[in-house]
């Protein structure tokens, strides 16, 4: 068919608009995010959250998931936190919050003498300005017996331990040294500190209104932070509301404008009706829902939902953890035949696609410092390279192939995740012995027990970090460090030992800044994939969809969700 | 009739109790580690211990199962609690350590004005268009109404309730988006919330009470005193008000309390697919957080309602149909 002048011309505008589209819904962005046009800011209205999951907690001192700290931005505030608007290159980067500055820190990098701003009051009825003592009361309630705290960062000041054990009244590591100076001393120097004191464990907690409740879901009912925002009802499983604190200072915060008068969220929306809710404005965002799978196209190639709508990496991976110490995998030329023998670009597409992940080929995510992009095994196009496989299956006695014991997911991607590897490791003569689990008992019952390593010689996992930037501490210091093997609750799940890498991750630890921290982690990182300790699969990806009426959407991977404090709404009505 | 009502609600105690031995074994027999699951990965194993202790995991089965009876105060909260006391203490949940008959007793009204709303409709639409199928069988009516039972048996909720909501809510904008209001606040925005909740209940089982009424009243327009009736000369209106409506709803009534008492509770679909925060929604989140007080408690609730709307429906046979008499 000839195509006249007018043909041709709307064929040009259909490729530029597919082109736009595609380059409007493929966001890769790793830092403070994106966000449409956003014009000018707009005071007031309620945002409107519609999310599948309540939170764990909104006590600080025991709330660990993605929900409780995204909110937390509103409510809380820290001694240090995080600025949505840094460059997307420096998004892991605390900075002061409560603290009026930088800390003085001692030659020896093992004491950090904080000064706290002065007007910084919690919210009512508490309504005081937040001082020294508030912090170290918020690291003793996480040791309470029958309510103990998840943090895993709070052994890092001296004499958490011992407070911990009984064998000390108060934690010596920790001195008010008046109401505006805390001073907070380590067990060794800790190039990450301040990210450590970034997030929400480390929240001051009021005393004398606390310690009339007990800790996690009694004193969330009435948690109360200094935050611009506080918690004004919350039913569990249903709904939670937050009001504005009337003694905030905006001027002592400049990392949150709190455009918006209040904020709501729904509980118990699946993914599939918060995503009609949103389209349609009855809501305005979700902090645990992503687009369905089947809509993703749809968003991402659509010229206005587009606009409210990105793909953004998470800072998680998926990964095969290999048994470094029964089976087939005990032998380094079988974990180096896996890495060349799984099809990632199968995985990615069991995942979703890459609108849902990448391939991956190292430990550490690019949301990380220390990540550097590399891999020491390449195959075409991440597809996989069985004669490779089986070239060094035969080197290591297993000619005709060999049978691994697997344990795998049997919700959500997991069936499909195992499925391609099937196949693709099939194709190298690697047979699976699966075992089929439920998320979480895939964990609680079989890799985070060694006495269950004959079954999990392979196995399904994922993590994401902590906290972006230096954040190396929650992901390898948890999960290669050979010093953390524990009977139970271990998740070194391969039993991965390697004296080097366990120098490497204490010489990042203890590095004097964090450009030191970032090349000790590079190096943990390259000898624990010289070692094959793992297959890296994916980086994952977290779809992000927004209503119309959402202004200044700025994601950051501090919370791996919009920075609350600083979107508005426009129109600003309900 | 006032012994035979005696007789079994005494036979409902015991009924709870086996129901929940059962649900105990079976929880214990379902792999995972409650504790464990309940703590981030991230946990000490220290933690994830004394979290154990706090749960009462660390105790024998029979242990366990005897404070549930009545048992210890273990989150201090200044009485002690099991099943025994009174008023009867379900215990506290796992996950976020709230009493489970208050989490229970909330979420109660959801569930309710899901089932009771859903039985309307399809009362409304089964009934009607059952009678009149039976009134005149193999004609046109008669066949469209085997349609729609066949339609109704056999489209599953989910894909019924996702088709609702996208035309009527997200495409067309009929119905507001589903939520639940309380009656008490604002009747009609209850309504619109949960209107098309309803309906996809109510799809599936009017489909169902289409056939029923109309082989029950098929069964009764060929009893002797119908055709009396009609020998009589009575007008069609007064044979079929008066003679045949009443049997032939006496077994509709039965299955109605059944399903009636399975709703509450049960309607895990439909709760989830709509967001609303009933018992059902409650039940899907004890499985997956392994908690075991709320699974308890969650499974304890459908089976008294299920049992009472059966002893319910027992006492309204004997007033719809003087020949059932109970001794």
């Amino acid at each position: 068919m000839r195509l006249g002048k007018l043909g041709r011309l709307g064929l040009l505008l259909a490729v530029l608009a597919m082109v736009a589209a595609g380059c409007a819904g493929d966001e890769d962005g790793g830092g403070a995010g994106t966000d449409q046009a956003a014009g000018e800011p707009v005071r007031g209205g309620t945002l409107r959250v519609v999310n599948e999951e309540d939170v764990d907690y909104w006590d600080t001192g025991s709330a660990y998931t993605v929900t409780a700290w995204t909110f937390a931005r509103l409510h809380v505030r820290t001694l240090y936190s995080w600025d949505s608007n840094r460059p997307p290159d420096q998004p892991g980067e605390p900075v002061p919050d409560i603290a009026a500055e930088p800390p003085t820190v001692s030659d020896d990098r093992l004491t950090y003498t904080f000064k706290l701003k002065p007007n910084v009051k919690y919210a009512p009825p508490v309504n005081r300005a937040v001082k020294a003592e508030d912090f170290i009361y918020a690291v003793e309630r996480q040791f309470d017996k029958q309510f103990p705290s998840p943090n895993p960062y709070n052994t890092v000041i001296e004499g958490a331990e011992e407070f911990r054990d009984g064998k000390a009244e108060s934690i010596s590591g920790m001195k008010a040294v008046d109401d505006t100076t805390l001073e907070i001393t380590l067990t060794q120097p800790a190039s990450d500190f301040l990210s450590i004191m970034a997030t929400n464990f480390m929240a001051p907690i009021p005393e004398e209104y606390a310690s009339k409740y007990k800790p996690q879901t009694d004193y969330s009912k009435v948690y109360r932070g200094a935050g611009p925002y506080y918690l004004e009802k919350w039913t569990p499983n249903k709904s939670a509301t937050f009001v504005r604190n009337p003694n905030w200072d905006a001027a002592s915060d400049p990392l949150r404008k709190a455009y918006v008068d209040k904020v709501e969220v729904r509980i118990g929306v699946d993914q599939n009706a918060a995503q009609q809710q949103i389209e349609s404005g009855d809501a305005d965002l979700s902090v645990d829902n992503e687009p369905p799978a089947q809509d993703l196209q749809r968003v991402a190639n659509d010229p206005t939902l587009s606009k409210q709508f990105i793909a953004p990496l998470d800072g998680c991976t998926r990964y095969l953890t290999l048994q470094t110490d029964s089976g087939p995998t005990s032998k380094l030329e079988v974990r180096q035949a896996l890495n060349y023998a799984v099809d990632k670009e199968a995985v990615v597409r069991a995942v979703g696609g890459r609108m849902a992940a990448d391939p991956s080929s190292t430990i550490l995510t690019p949301a990380l410092v220390g990540y550097q992009k590399y891999d020491l095994y390449p195959t075409p196009n991440s597809r996989g390279d069985p004669a490779k496989a089986k070239e060094l299956l035969t080197q290591a006695g297993y000619p005709n192939g060999v049978t691994i014991n697997m344990v795998s997911q049997t919700s959500g991607e997991g069936p499909r995740i195992l499925t391609s590897l099937q196949e693709s490791l099939g194709r190298a003569g690697i047979k699976l012995k699966n075992k089929g689990y439920n998320y979480p008992a895939i964990y609680t019952d079989s890799l985070q027990l060694t006495s269950k390593k004959t079954e999990h010689q392979i196995g399904q996992a994922a993590w994401c970090p902590d906290y972006p930037g230096n954040g190396a501490r929650t992901f390898m210091g948890v999960l290669l460090d050979g010093r953390k093997i524990t009977p139970q609750s271990n998740n070194n799940y391969g039993d991965y030992n390697s004296e080097k890498t366990n120098q490497l991750i204490d010489q990042a630890l203890t590095a004097a800044d964090q450009d030191a921290a970032a090349a000790a982690w590079a190096q943990a990182d390259k000898q624990a994939m010289t070692d094959a300790a793992w297959v890296p699969l994916t980086y994952d990806k977290r779809g992000k969809f927004w209503s119309s009426r959402v202004k200044n959407y700025k994601y950051s991977l501090w919370v791996t969700n919009a920075d609350f404090a600083n979107l508005w709404l426009d129109p600003n009505t309900p | 009739m006032l012994r035979y009502v005696i007789r079994r609600l005494i036979w409902v105690v015991f009924l709870l109790f086996a129901v929940s031995v059962v649900t105990f074994v079976l929880f214990f027999l379902m792999p995972g580690d409650p504790a464990a699951a309940s703590v981030p990965r991230q946990a000490t194993p220290e933690v994830v211990e004394q979290v154990r202790e706090r749960m009462g995991l660390n105790q024998p089965v029979w242990k366990q199962y005897r404070d549930f009876l009545h048992g210890p105060d273990r989150i201090g909260v200044g009485q002690p609690s099991g099943v025994l006391n009174w008023p009867p203490n379900l215990g506290y949940s796992f996950k976020n350590q709230e009493p489970v008959l208050d989490i229970i007793v909330d979420r109660l009204p959801v569930s309710m004005s899901l089932a009771i709303g859903s039985a309307v409709l399809w009362l409304v639409i089964g009934i009607p268009l059952g009678i009149q199928a039976a009134l005149k069988p193999g004609s046109l009516r008669d066949r469209a109404s085997t349609a729609f039972a066949l339609f109704g048996a056999s489209a599953p909720v989910f894909l019924v309730g996702v088709t609702l909501l996208y035309f009527f809510y997200f495409k067309f904008r009929i119905f507001p988006a589903p939520k639940y209001t309380p009656f008490t606040e604002n009747p009609l925005l209850w309504a619109q919330g949960l209107f098309l909740a309803w309906l996809t209940v109510a799809v599936g089982l009017a489909a169902l009470y289409t056939r029923l009424t109309r082989g029950s009243m098929l069964d009764v327009q060929g009893e002797d005193f119908v055709r009396t009736a009609r020998a009589k000369g009575l007008v069609e209106r007064r044979v079929v008000g008066r003679h045949i409506l009443r049997p032939t709803l006496t077994p509709i009534v039965t299955i109605l309390g059944l399903d009636l008492g399975a709703l509450i509770g049960g309607a895990i679909v439909t709760e989830v697919l709509f967001g609303l925060p009933g018992i059902a929604q409650a039940t899907v989140k004890a499985l997956i957080d392994l908690d075991l007080p709320m699974i308890v408690g969650v499974v304890l609730t459908s089976a008294f309602f299920v049992i009472m709307f059966n002893l319910i429906v027992d006492i309204l046979y004997a007033v719809l149909d003087p020949r059932v008499r109970y001794s």
